[in-house]
């Protein structure tokens, strides 16, 4: 009697993957950061952040997902963070992007400390 | 009694076929095909695979995922599995020893792959006839 063969991978029925517009390297990361990760889909900006070589108003970056798979060498998941810009998104939850895994490239540069010069009188 | 039929071949240029081999397997059994959504972490499903009897093994993820065996914090097991290429293996018929090398009570699906996927696991405890 033959096995009932499952239906193909693309007969199965998968909802297309939420679109994004560009993706920034992520760090390794493991599985609990992973799991952590995906409570951040869907967040926007709470402040400007400068990302790639742009910056962003608050609330116009959508965090839309991380894409990678676990490296066994390290067995820390490798891949990349997923964004879409959006126009101001008021009904998404924001947070501070800098707290995304640390990654650097998300840090919102420091302020520069204003200074005020007076030429010097002599 | 479920029969799993493993067919594999190697075709050389021009057509000319060099080997269409089809292994065999009665008996087993399965993960039917489930939906793994994206970021999904140590998805738990049953599974009961007596190693000391296994003889066929074939895995298939859609996307890139991760399965871990028996437990999700120290798994006995893990496989790496990259999207669309199955998981392989059959004794007699392949060259390198199973990932799978204890008995497995249940499985852990991890998939980061940015997207949704199916999974799906079949194995065999029969002889592997051609």
């Amino acid at each position: 009697m033959a096995f009932p063969l499952p239906a193909s991978p693309a007969e199965a029925t998968i909802p297309p993957p939420e679109p994004f517009d560009f993706t920034v390297d992520s760090p390794p990361i493991s599985k609990q950061q992973l799991a952590q990760l995906s409570a951040y889909r869907g967040r926007v900006n709470d402040r400007a952040v400068d990302l790639n070589d742009k910056e962003h108003q608050p609330r116009t970056l959508k965090f839309v997902t991380f894409a990678g798979a676990l490296d066994l060498s390290d067995k820390l998941y490798h891949g990349v963070l997923r964004f879409k810009e959006v126009t101001a998104d008021a009904e998404a939850v924001a947070f501070d992007f800098s707290n995304l895994l640390r990654v650097d490239a998300l840090r919102s540069p420091p302020s520069p400390i204003p200074v005020h010069s007076e030429p010097i009188e002599e | 009694m479920a029969t799993h039929v493993h067919s594999r071949g190697f075709t050389r240029g021009l057509g000319a076929v060099v080997s269409d081999e089809t292994l065999t397997i009665q008996g087993g059994g399965e993960v039917e095909q489930i939906t793994i959504a994206d970021g999904v972490t140590d998805q738990e499903a049953a599974c009961g695979i007596d190693f000391s009897q296994l003889t066929s093994l074939y895995i298939l993820a859609s996307v890139a995922m991760t399965l871990e065996t028996n437990s999700s914090s120290a798994a006995t097991n893990t496989i790496v599995l990259k999207a669309g290429i199955a998981y392989r293996w059959t004794s007699p018929g392949s060259y390198d020893t199973c990932k799978i090398t204890a008995d497995v009570t249940k499985i852990f699906l991890t998939n980061a792959s940015g997207g949704s996927g199916t999974f799906e696991m079949y194995w065999g405890y029969g002889d592997v006839t051609p």
